[in-house]
């Protein structure tokens, strides 16, 4: 038995290599389109770009401008007027305009009240919202700084020193890879197992199998460990070449309880894909099914957005993700660099909730044949 | 020369393969509906109710004070506790339990009352880059509020600078009115596209394209045919997401709705034709449903301008936003439902999706082969 299984791996393995066109897309996705998400996108306020209408064009009102430095910052240029502004806002160029009064640095030194505007693009979804902070914060310790005639270091006031942890620079290109990368191997455990079944379906194989000595649960099996072996396979290249070697993310943890995990989470998902195997007959459905069930899955696990400022239900559902304990495992070995009394939850959590999926998998799947 | 006869025989055709499979005909207008509320609920990028845990080692009138100020923003900060040491609060943010830890040293109060500054350490848990950098932000805001307090307490006058906000065209900042009109730019996109490369994958992975390779049709009736069923499926969509962005997340629509469907369907146009383009290039199903995906995710989540504003990108990815259509679509909304029509821009938005479409089109119809 254990050879007749040996054997279909093999084929298994040698069928997904001969179709180059598949090949070549798993491949690009565990390095090409790693290197893209790392890169292309950044959750954290960088060079935002803004213009000033600056009606006072005082000495103060420039070394105010000049607090808005790079990285966090671009500074793009002076307007001339709020038309001006409404065009620039309106054609996306900037993020937003701060406009200062005429009589800016006068108010300032005769300690009286000034305003400052912000008019930020309210379309940007996150990024407006940083900004806005981030200039709020800037204004109101220039304001400190310049109404009282002593030096900021003597004056009695609480300055706020920011540690983060586990990401110094709070650089997300860590967690972009990361979660890039889980997103692939979900992407992938849904997909492959599934349409490999589904493509001996279509093909009329399956009675064949039904003639033939190989019992369908052997059969199943060695497609879901063929998948395994693939999916893994390119975790491990990817974690050692891309991630470590290529994008330079710290790996702190241990590499082999990683691999572990992971092995546990793709094996126990794949119950999902033979789910799906059994529903549909066709490559449509295949492709519906597993949208309809990837999406949820990646974002109850708190990898697009914090889990605690989800809604109140959503934050329950999180629960019925494996992904979600996953990712937090991973994340506590990578980054953290924590090892086993810490993430052990995390590989019960993986553990608890994918047997039983992965067995109903099994169930549905030889029903359906 | 298109002959609508035959073209009429091909939509038939695929309008009754739908018809008959009973999860398939269902799944189409189902998948776009799930996008939606995943999306339009899901991306809730507003970083709220914070765990957070307090170290008062000067545990004085003033420490309280602070640490009250962090306590009562309960709509940023939610207070899980106080510790006792360092130690036992770094260790709930490894263990996940808590996302932020404020020490407030012993003598605090009285280095404060001798009129020199103190530092207060924070521990933001970082694994989350956003949600640490808004944190970031929210307890500057907090602690500067704190010090102006403090400052004019002790006799120093000041008035300080008045910071009026105004968010342009989404006055309230609702992420909610961009995160959903903004699934319009992705369910259009990603959907469209694998639904029309499978309908034509699927006849050269079932050896049905013979039928076709040897027939009188010619090979743009058949592309154009299968692109005309594939646009007709995501027409519905396209009022069914429509109706949901004004009913259910109540996104205000200040332009056209008739140029706006004029936009959607060039939109469709262009992806259903990437779609058919990419199924040039693969053999089978599962490839053109792992390709296409891949090709389409990338571009229409994160180098839209949906999640990044892609005028703060970096220069290669502001060159790549520019490349893929659905940069200009994204204005397209933008401009429909939050800033308002401008002809203009309208018109130059909608010429460079033709040129898309067109490109995308005829490369498809030159790289497919009625023979092999």
């Amino acid at each position: 038995m254990i050879y007749r299984i040996v054997v279909l791996i093999i084929k298994e393995l040698i069928q997904f290599f001969r179709d180059k066109g598949l090949l070549l897309f798993v491949i690009y996705l565990f390095t090409g389109d790693m290197y893209i998400a790392a890169n292309g996108i950044d959750l954290t306020l960088k060079n935002a770009k803004f213009y000033v209408i600056d009606e006072d064009n005082s000495f103060l009102s420039r070394e105010l401008i000049s607090k808005f430095q790079k990285p966090t910052f671009e500074f793009s240029g002076y307007l001339s007027s709020v038309s001006m502004a409404e065009k620039y806002l309106f054609e996306d160029k900037c993020v937003g305009i701060i406009v200062i009064p005429e009589d800016f640095s006068k108010n300032i030194k005769n300690k009286t009240q000034t305003q400052i505007g912000i008019i930020v693009n309210g379309t940007e979804t996150s990024t407006s919202y940083l900004f806005s902070g981030y200039v709020s914060v800037i204004i109101s310790k220039f304001s400190i700084e310049n109404s009282f005639n002593i030096e900021t270091k003597n004056l009695p006031i609480v300055n706020l020193r920011q540690r983060i942890l586990y990401n110094n620079n709070m650089d997300s290109h860590i967690f972009m890879t990361i979660t890039e990368l889980f997103s692939v191997i979900t992407l992938l455990i849904l997909i492959l197992p599934a349409s490999a079944i589904i493509k001996e379906k279509e093909n009329g194989n399956i009675e064949m199998l039904l003639v033939s000595p190989v019992n369908i649960s052997e059969f199943m099996v060695a497609k879901v460990i063929a998948m395994n072996i693939i999916i893994i396979l390119g975790v491990i290249t990817t974690t050692i070449i891309i991630i470590k070697g290529v994008l330079k993310v710290p790996f702190n943890g241990s590499f082999i309880l990683f691999i572990l995990l992971t092995a546990i989470y793709v094996f126990t998902s794949s119950g999902i894909s033979m789910f799906i195997a059994s529903v549909a007959s066709n490559m449509l459905q295949v492709s519906q099914i597993t949208i309809m069930l990837l999406l949820p899955i990646l974002y109850l696990s708190g990898s697009w957005a914090p889990i605690e400022s989800m809604p109140y239900i959503f934050q329950k559902l999180t629960y019925l993700s494996p992904l979600k304990y996953y990712l937090e495992g991973s994340f506590t070995i990578i980054l953290k660099g924590l090892g086993l009394s810490y993430v052990y939850k995390h590989f019960l959590g993986t553990f608890i909730l994918g047997i039983p999926v992965f067995l109903a998998g099994v169930y549905f799947l030889k029903k359906k044949i | 020369m298109l002959r609508l006869k035959k073209i009429k025989a091909i939509y038939k055709k695929e309008f009754k393969e739908l018809k008959r499979d009973k999860i398939s005909r269902i799944m189409v207008f189902m998948m776009p509906i799930m996008i939606m509320i995943v999306f339009g609920y899901g991306m809730a990028l507003d970083v709220e109710k914070i765990p957070f845990v307090i170290l008062d080692e000067d545990n004085s009138v003033l420490s309280r004070e602070l640490a009250y100020k962090f306590i009562e923003n309960t709509r940023y900060y939610r207070l899980i506790g106080a510790v006792s040491s360092q130690k036992e609060g770094l260790k709930l943010i490894d263990k996940g339990k808590i996302r932020m830890m404020i020490v407030i040293p012993y003598g605090f109060e009285k280095r404060l009352k001798s009129n020199k500054p103190v530092n207060v350490q924070i521990f933001e848990d970082g694994i989350f880059p956003y949600r640490a950098s808004v944190s970031v932000s929210y307890s500057n805001i907090i602690a500067n509020n704190f010090n102006i307090d403090l400052l004019s307490a002790n006799g120093n006058k000041n008035q300080g600078i008045d910071i009026r906000t105004r968010y342009w065209f989404n006055e309230d900042i609702r992420q909610k009115n961009v995160t959903a009109s903004g699934v319009l730019l992705i369910a259009l996109f990603i959907g469209p596209a694998i639904f029309s490369s499978l309908l034509i994958v699927k006849e050269k992975e079932y050896g049905s394209i013979y039928n076709i390779y040897t027939s009188s049709i010619n090979k743009a009736e058949f592309i154009i045919a299968k692109q005309l069923f594939a646009m007709s499926i995501f027409f519905v969509n396209f009022f069914i997401l429509f109706a949901m962005t004004i009913l259910l997340f109540n996104v205000p629509f200040k332009g056209s709705f008739i140029l706006f469907l004029l936009a959607a369907i060039i939109y469709l146009l262009v992806s259903t034709s990437l779609g058919i383009l990419i199924s040039t290039f693969v053999m089978t199903q599962v490839t053109a449903v792992v390709g296409t995906a891949i090709i389409c995710i990338i571009p229409s989540i994160l180098y839209s301008g949906y999640i990044t504003p892609v005028s703060s990108m970096t220069n290669e990815a502001y060159f790549i936003a520019h490349i893929f259509p659905n940069y200009y679509f994204f204005n397209l909304i933008k401009m429909s439902y939050l800033k308002g029509l401008s002809l203009i821009s309208y018109i130059k938005n909608i010429a460079i999706l033709l040129v898309f479409y067109l490109i995308f089109i005829s490369v498809a119809i030159y790289r497919f082969r009625k023979y092999e």
